[in-house]
């Protein structure tokens, strides 16, 4: 049996090229057996705009080194977890001053050894800056919204964009998504405050005020009109992409238009005979 | 009582104000964790299961020309956040300790190969070989293909396993105990050399970030 958690699973911080810093992890066993672990780190690249990684040709930098604070466990260190036991692993991140001025990824992994065939491990990413803080460089790409033909009735009118991050450090997004109609705020959408890394893009994506992911998305019905659609990110200077659609009940004329051609052809053939 | 978080521009702060004793408190199986702090503990919680007691896939006999499966289930949760990813890899192909016989990874169907990274049907009775699909099920352990739709169409669906880790499951919502059965299958022919052919597989879990 494997049922290991680990909090906090996703960490971003700075660091001063030269000093250190702490990360302190929770990880329980969630089994009920004792289980033998070890810890250890890899380094990751991104892999799409949707917060996937992968670790294939990622390479870490030499001058960063990684080590346990635990007085009893060194990373690498063979340790038991009994059944439901939460352990404290303090991970210590070493920097020199001649670590590179950039962003640096890293997964710290825990890893079941087991005698038998199938083995896992579960790991917590780190995401930290040896760089200056620099303050956020956005840009928006491809922000649209879909369906192309949007009806009154039935089907919801979906927004969809990609962040660009300008500059080379990570940064968190934050912004709203404003739908109008004649210049009348209907609804206003939270920006989940997704991670963009440096020189990267992001997929967008809306939140509630609890930070639960929630479709970017309006429902049905609507009145008839043109809408605007504004999405704003907070950078630099706060960002703006505006887009405007027309809404129009296709189907009730579509439906109201078969009727009447249905009666026309019908009273065409009464008059015939 | 009242807590939450706060920020500006440089720092990101939780506090709880009014709390009896606020704290994390152990005692034997239980724990509290008192204040507003702890729910943010527990959204950032990533949680991986196998659900197999001994970790161990066995086959047993097999018999040449019948496929042979066994399975055992996976379940992932990450309440918050931003989704996850779980992949898979082999340490070496199924075979016999120092003697050199391997049962090779399976390519599926002749006519609809399936790679590492790209799964095909495989339910022919002379294409040889080992391999794997992972199928996202529902508590009741119905298919769903959720999470493992873009990797494995359906059951009869299979890929090899690699030495390079590659992706079967992955999702980006936060979700809570989504499952999914991993089904292994061995398929040999009459000519395969009797022994115990035996191999590791090593699941990886991680957060997106």
């Amino acid at each position: 049996m494997f049922d290991i958690s680990i909090s906090p699973s996703n960490n971003e911080f700075f660091i001063k090229p030269g000093q250190s810093y702490l990360l302190a992890f929770d990880i329980i066993n969630n089994s009920q057996t004792t289980l033998t672990l070890n810890s250890s780190i890899e380094t990751w690249l991104p892999k799409d705009n949707k917060g996937e990684i992968t670790y294939e040709n990622a390479f870490a930098d030499p001058s960063i080194s990684f080590s346990l604070n635990n007085s009893d466990l060194k990373l690498g260190q063979t340790f038991l977890a009994k059944p439901n036991e939460k352990k404290q692993l303090v991970l210590k991140i070493h920097t020199t001053t001649s670590t590179s001025l950039k962003d640096h990824y890293y997964t710290f992994f825990i890893t079941q050894l087991s005698p038998d065939q199938t083995t896992a491990k579960i790991g917590a990413h780190l995401i930290f800056s040896t760089q200056e803080k620099q303050t956020a460089s956005l840009s928006i790409k491809k922000f649209s919204a879909s369906p192309l033909i949007k009806d009154s009735f039935f089907k919801p009118i979906i927004f969809s964009g990609t962040a660009y991050n300008n500059s080379s450090q990570y940064s968190k997004l934050t912004g709203k998504l404003i739908i109008s109609k004649n210049n009348l705020k209907i609804q206003e959408i939270i920006i989940s405050p997704d991670v963009i890394l440096g020189n990267y893009s992001r997929s967008i994506r809306c939140a509630d005020k609890e930070a639960n992911i929630i479709p970017c998305a309006i429902n049905p019905p609507f009145w008839p009109g043109k809408y605007t659609a504004t999405l704003t990110l907070n950078s630099q200077k706060p960002i703006e992409t505006q887009i405007s659609f027309f809404v129009f009940p296709y189907t009730v004329f579509l439906v109201l238009g078969i009727i009447t051609a249905i009666i026309l052809i019908t009273m065409r053939i009464k008059l015939k005979k | 009582m009242t807590g939450g978080t706060k920020a500006s521009a440089g720092y990101h702060l939780s506090d709880t104000v009014g709390q009896m004793a606020p704290g994390e408190y152990t005692s034997g199986a239980y724990t509290v964790e008192a204040g507003f702090q702890y729910i943010y503990n527990t959204f950032n919680k990533f949680r991986f299961v196998i659900n197999d007691p001994d970790l161990a896939i066995n086959f047993g006999a097999l018999t040449p020309d019948i496929g042979t499966t066994a399975s055992h289930s996976i379940s992932i949760s990450c309440p918050a956040g931003h989704g996850y990813q779980i992949l898979v890899r082999e340490n070496r192909p199924l075979s016999i300790l120092g003697s050199g016989q391997t049962i090779p990874d399976t390519s599926c169907n002749i006519g609809s190969t399936c790679t590492p990274s790209s799964s095909a049907i495989w339910n022919s009775s002379t294409s040889y070989g080992f391999g794997y699909n992972v199928i996202g099920t529902d508590i009741n352990d119905n298919p769903t293909g959720i999470g493992t739709s873009q990797y494995f169409t359906d059951i009869s669906y299979y890929r090899p396993f690699s030495t390079t880790a590659q992706y079967v499951m992955s999702e980006n919502v936060p979700v809570s105990n989504h499952q999914a059965r991993v089904t292994y299958k061995v398929l040999i022919s009459s000519s395969q050399p009797a022994g115990n052919y035996t191999n590791s597989i090593n699941f990886i879990a991680v957060p997106n970030y």
